[in-house]
């Protein structure tokens, strides 16, 4: 599903180097999780794949089955099924959520060579998508994200990906700023999402998500490449002994 | 807004349109509207029209509307609709060939500027000019003064005691008419409510002139969908308020892809707890020129003025605006607001603002802001990132961005028509 192979990276105005050759291959069905220290280049692999502004791909390739992503737009990337949960959800005062989610759902359908959703049919499979993760109906008729709580700003992303229905899920650290309750209601909405014909990618700083969300294979970003893989067992060990001890074992990640 | 039930089958058009030539409506200005006209050339003589030196036409040059070449403003295919509720009172105006209208209900009277009998009977035409002469005497206003030394063509509303009424104002205009001078005169008597709405095109040069009395308790709400034509046009728009106690006035003004407009507005809040909300919106393209000069005089005690103006500027589109908040000695517990925003979409375009507060009175709160900018990144990046083009998720933010000048109308209906005509003015896009 996600191929990334010796991907480097940068700011495009600095030169020092925040990914030195990522390589992951993720299958469909198989959920990953990448942990890392602060600085680690997490939230820049997230980014470069989904193609923010800022960054430059100095090598490396990054493809979506048989889609070259670092020569798409981004709004091509998430026409071809790649979404990115937002570590910090952006707030756009003045447009409403409804009229966001029916905008891109059409755009992307648009773009794919579908027919457009009736206004009818989006209402109902918004209501009933927002129900299931138990959002209020109100945060749908707001402005997108404008005065969510931490928490909602987060089921916001998850029901963007329930009815967006991508194939290939990046969670830019979806677990930070949620209290228990509601980590347990963002991992129910994930783990709802699972199955044969998509692949996730969780991005996280601790093993408290992989405890709601069980990972297939667990990796270690550290000075922008991956220092170890591993099962499950890899990010109790982190855990328990820190970024430090693992990292430390091919290079000096502090430093970042 | 509720109506009277008599009034409830269907909009009313008033107007029997019997065509008349230029000629005939010229022979028939009544004295009292010549002696104005006599008066106000005079004034002109000594005011003339304004140039580029003025500090008032600094960002916009006075004679666009002066040399335009002879040619006229396309008729929009569709004259939009703001207000379709029942009762609603429809005006068809061809620029010229307004002579006939004549309604005189319980609620609202509406007359024309020749039609002699019933404006001596239901105004005091010495009302007509006076507002003008008086926003003139601060600063001079050559185009205002020529307007009233000449026009014949314009509305009479009354709006009377304690009623409400709504009317929908038309613009068709006659392709072979290149210039127009319009000059309506509105009174809302005390608690009276009169929504005035208007839209359509103008003719290639307009110059229009409102003069507006809110007494005391009574509202004025007007809001103005104007322009998208794609010819040449320039048009000029003055709009002269004095609101009594306790008195509303509410305008608000959108117009798109407009070449030349001036919007200016001077409101005296003359009676206590008096308030004033001014508002505008507008979308700019290739050869734009959209300029809103406002003046809020604050007279009276405790009263409340907000003036929210926001534009939207592509290709190298100018938008101006000049905004004062001016409180008398004596205005106490004034609360004016006052903010302006371009937002700018091309490296081309401009927005140039002058806020400006002069406060005679120690016990007041007033606020200004003025901004520009490009779109948030953020969220440009956001929308994209769920599968929006660039183009419609600038559309997006860029319609989001009017919302709040849109905001500030405050009836719901009118509300969602406008929303709903700056988001096809602006998918238009030329």
């Amino acid at each position: 599903m996600l191929s990334i192979r010796n991907l480097h990276a940068k700011l495009n105005d600095e030169d020092k180097p925040i990914l030195n050759g990522v390589n992951l291959e993720i299958f469909a069905g198989e959920v990953h999780a990448i942990m890392g220290p602060n600085g680690s280049g997490k939230s820049t692999l997230s980014y470069v794949l989904s193609g923010r502004d800022g960054y430059e791909v100095v090598s490396g390739s990054a493809w979506l089955g048989d889609q070259n992503l670092l020569e798409m737009e981004p709004e091509e990337r998430a026409a071809c099924g790649l979404f990115l949960a937002f570590q910090y959800p952006v707030e756009i005062a003045g447009v409403g959520n409804m009229t966001f989610l029916r905008t891109a759902l059409n755009a992307q359908r648009k773009t794919r060579g579908e027919d457009e959703i009736s206004a009818a049919d989006f209402l109902r499979l918004a209501r009933t998508k927002a129900t299931e993760l138990g959002i209020s109906p109100d945060l749908l008729k707001r402005p997108v994200n404008f005065g969510f709580s931490g928490g909602e700003k987060k089921r916001n992303e998850i029901l963007q990906m329930a009815i967006l229905q991508p194939r290939m899920c990046i969670l830019d650290e979806t677990d930070s700023g949620l209290d228990v309750d509601a980590l347990r209601q963002v991992a129910k909405g994930v783990n709802n999402l699972r199955s044969s014909k998509r692949a996730i990618l969780l991005i996280t700083h601790y093993q408290r998500l992989l405890d709601y969300i069980k990972p297939d294979k667990v990796h270690i970003l550290a000075n922008g490449k991956i220092a170890e893989s591993g099962g499950p067992e890899l990010a109790i060990k982190v855990e328990t002994s820190g970024y430090s001890k693992i990292a430390g074992e091919t290079s000096n990640v502090t430093k970042i | 807004m509720s109506q009277k039930s008599d009034k409830m089958q269907s909009p009313q058009l008033v107007q029997k349109s019997k065509p008349r030539n230029r000629s005939d409506s010229y022979n028939i200005t009544p004295s009292w509207l010549s002696e104005i006209h006599a008066q106000a050339k005079k004034r002109l003589e000594i005011v003339g029209l304004p140039n580029r030196r003025h500090e008032y036409w600094k960002y916009t040059d006075p004679r666009k509307l002066q040399n335009l070449p002879n040619q006229t403003g396309l008729p929009p295919n569709k004259v939009p609709v703001l207000q379709d509720k029942l009762g609603v009172i429809q005006i068809n105006s061809d620029e010229l060939n307004l002579d006939n209208l004549n309604l005189n209900s319980n609620d609202v009277v509406i007359s024309t500027l020749i039609n002699g009998s019933t404006a001596n009977k239901c105004f005091k035409t010495e009302l007509f000019g006076k507002l003008e002469t008086a926003a003139s005497e601060m600063i001079p206003r050559g185009f205002a003064i020529e307007n009233t030394s000449r026009a014949n063509q314009g509305l009479l509303i009354l709006c009377k005691n304690g009623t409400q009424s709504a009317i929908q104002i038309f613009h068709k205009p006659r392709l072979e008419i290149q210039t127009s001078y319009q000059h309506h005169l509105i009174v809302v008597e005390p608690g009276g409510e009169l929504h005035l709405t208007e839209s359509g095109a103008k003719t290639a040069r307009s110059n229009t002139v409102f003069e507006v009395y809110v007494k005391a308790g009574g509202s004025f709400h007007f809001e103005r969908a104007l322009g998208s034509s794609q010819e040449q046009t320039a048009s000029l728009c003055s709009v002269f308020a004095e609101v009594e106690k306790e008195g509303r006035f509410h305008l608000f003004g959108l117009s798109a892809y407009s070449p030349w407009v001036r919007n200016e507005c001077v409101v005296w809040l003359k009676g206590d707890n008096a308030k004033a909300n001014l508002a505008g919106a507008f979308l700019g393209g290739k050869g734009c020129h959209h300029d809103d000069t406002v003046l809020v005089i604050h007279e009276g005690e405790n009263c409340e003025s907000r003036q929210v103006y926001k534009k939207v500027l592509q290709d190298d589109s100018k938008g101006v605006f000049q905004g004062k908040i001016l409180v008398q000695p004596g205005a106490q517990k004034t609360d004016g607001y006052q903010i302006s925003q371009g937002l700018l979409l091309s490296d081309d375009s401009q927005f140039l603002a002058k806020p400006e507060l002069e406060i005679y009175a120690d016990d007041v709160a007033c606020s200004h802001g003025s901004t520009s900018g490009g779109v948030n990144e953020e969220a440009m990046f956001y929308l994209r990132s769920r599968g929006i083009g660039k183009q419609q998720a600038q559309e997006l933010l860029a319609l989001a961005f009017l919302a709040d000048a849109i905001d500030e109308i405050k009836d719901e209906h009118v509300h969602a028509r406008v929303t709903d005509l700056a988001s096809a003015w602006f998918a238009r896009g030329y």
